[in-house]
């Protein structure tokens, strides 16, 4: 067991410092996106607000922003991870080595996400800073800032859980960053992380209810601003959802794993 | 003329290599489909969700703003069909020494560089933009000048976008990686997908004159909108030759800065 550790230890060790190795590329691919994105967001809303007065669907300009903000930590902290070094370890075959050492491929893939969620949690935690010393955003309750966190957290693991599907059907696409790209369009639009989802048509929201999306973006916005209802559904959502994820990885791998020839071996 | 000629065979054949490449991975053809479809969707439909909820964005209405989103989707699909696929292989063929061979070529180098790859499978996705570009058009009656007018726009927004592009593209040659010099350029595209009045301050100066994105879309539709308003549309064409002088110069230091990987 403890040896065992000792293998995600050093694997997260390893992958920290890859990730590190290239800096600017690092800040270029994680904090860019967000940032820009972040950028166009409040742009574009502060100028839908004409004046501090207009509400919108229950939100005030101020209100939008602090939402706007939180959907900017939501992502650093749980939407930024991709399985591109998985889909290449499997296009290019370097799945061979995963057959031969003692520790699995879903294993270093998983400690490489947690060591590489260790630093969006630091970088996300310095944006909030940034954030909360610019008085953009504010703490309303402090109980609901740590669930908020840990609920993001939750998302994270989600997030990852879709990735490592990505990159498995590396097995059968020549590419797969289409997959990831179509995976986070809808994410985008439908989560609530540009549009908050009362603005969405009644039948729309109706809908979106039932589907894993508002769970990802909307509900640990509002938890983040004061309000648990959304909580105990967001919860059940993402638990159903990660459960049916392993499922799906699994068969996935047990199917695409049948397809590969390791070249040289 | 013969030049022409030359090279217009040349590009013949990376047409021909293009097609066959995306026939013979009909899966990828048809995921490529699918993301430009749903991108489709999302961009109009977010513009659909906001308007109705507001009268205008800026000074803009519903049918202008749909306008400005298509011109900016088919700008983007014409430059995904012709130009956006060389700067990925830009950042792979950089680490493993392919550029041996574009350097070795009797041709300009930077024409192979930049247009070697096509991505046919945009193909689908520029068609569906041009004939929305058309519908919301007869929904703001344009008259013959401004359908005469469009394809000169569309060009020239196409030209200053690839040349920036282009430009950001070089700066591979001076970093290690790649990825997120690519990454800069799919940043700068999300920013320049909304018009220029949403942006404000130092930010909005920046974006219409250093790296001039803003203009893209911004200053052919103002024209096209309101002739009056042409000083955008002046500083577009100028900028885009300027930006095309400085991508030739970036390409001299570049060629002095590339150590090959190959051999």
């Amino acid at each position: 067991m403890i040896a065992n550790l000792n293998k995600w230890f050093q694997t997260m060790q390893i992958s920290w410092t890859t990730l590190m190795a290239y800096r600017l590329n690092f800040a270029l691919l994680v904090l860019g996106p967000a940032l820009v994105f972040y950028f166009v967001k409040v742009s574009l809303w502060q100028t839908l607000y004409i004046d501090d007065n207009t509400v919108l669907q229950g939100f005030n300009l101020k209100e939008m922003l602090h939402y706007q903000s939180w959907s900017l930590v939501i992502v650093l902290l749980a939407q930024s991870s991709n399985g591109v070094n998985l889909s290449e370890d499997i296009r290019l075959g370097r799945i061979s080595k995963y057959m031969v050492y003692p520790f699995n491929f879903w294993e270093f893939h998983t400690a490489s996400f947690l060591s590489f969620q260790s630093l969006q949690f630091a970088i996300a935690g310095i944006c909030l800073g940034l954030l909360l010393f610019l008085d953009i955003l504010v703490i309303e309750n402090l109980n609901y800032f740590f669930i908020g966190v840990m609920y993001s957290l939750l998302v994270g693991l989600f997030w990852f859980s879709v990735q490592y599907f990505t990159g498995l059907m590396a097995f059968w696409l020549d590419e797969t960053w289409t997959m990831r790209a179509v995976f986070q369009i809808v994410v985008n639009f439908l989560s609530g992380a540009v549009i908050p989802l009362p603005f969405f048509p009644e039948w729309a929201q109706k809908i979106l209810i039932y589907t894993p999306f508002p769970s990802l973006t909307y509900t640990p916005i509002r938890i983040f601003m004061g309000d648990l209802s959304g909580l105990g559904q967001g919860l059940l959502t993402l638990f159903i959802s990660m459960l049916c994820m392993i499922a799906i990885n699994t068969l996935v791998w047990k199917k695409g794993v049948r397809l590969f020839s390791a070249a040289g071996m | 003329m013969n030049t022409i000629r030359h090279y217009l065979e040349i590009y013949r054949n990376f047409v021909a290599t293009s097609t066959a490449e995306a026939l013979s991975f009909r899966l990828n053809f048809l995921m490529i489909t699918i993301v430009d479809t749903f991108f489709l969707i999302s961009t109009l439909g977010s513009a659909y969700v906001l308007f109705s909820h507001v009268e205008t964005i800026g000074p803009w209405n519903r049918d202008q703003l749909l306008f400005f989103l298509c011109f900016m989707l088919a700008v983007d699909d014409f430059q995904n069909l012709l130009v956006t696929n060389n700067f990925w292989m830009l950042s792979s063929d950089l680490k493993e020494g392919n550029l041996d061979y574009v350097f070795l070529k009797p041709v300009k180098s930077l024409f192979p560089l930049f247009f070697k790859y096509l991505r046919i499978a945009s193909l689908g996705s520029v068609v569906s933009t041009i004939v929305l570009l058309i519908y919301f058009g007869m929904r703001l009656d344009f008259e013959i000048l401004q359908w005469s007018l469009l394809p000169f726009l569309l060009l020239v927004a196409l030209t200053l976008r690839s040349l920036i592009e282009m430009a950001i593209a070089l700066l591979m040659f001076w970093t290690t990686e790649g990825t997120g010099i690519n990454f800069i350029r799919l940043q700068l595209q999300s920013v320049s997908r909304w018009p220029d009045f949403i942006y404000k301050g130092l930010a909005k100066k920046a974006l219409l004159t250093l790296v001039p994105v803003l203009l893209i879309g911004s200053a052919p539709l103002r024209f096209l909108f309101d002739y009056e308003q042409w000083q955008m549309l002046g500083l577009l064409l100028v900028l885009c030759f300027v930006f095309f002088f400085i991508v030739r110069t970036m390409w001299t230091g570049a060629k002095y800065r590339y150590e090959s990987a190959s051999s």
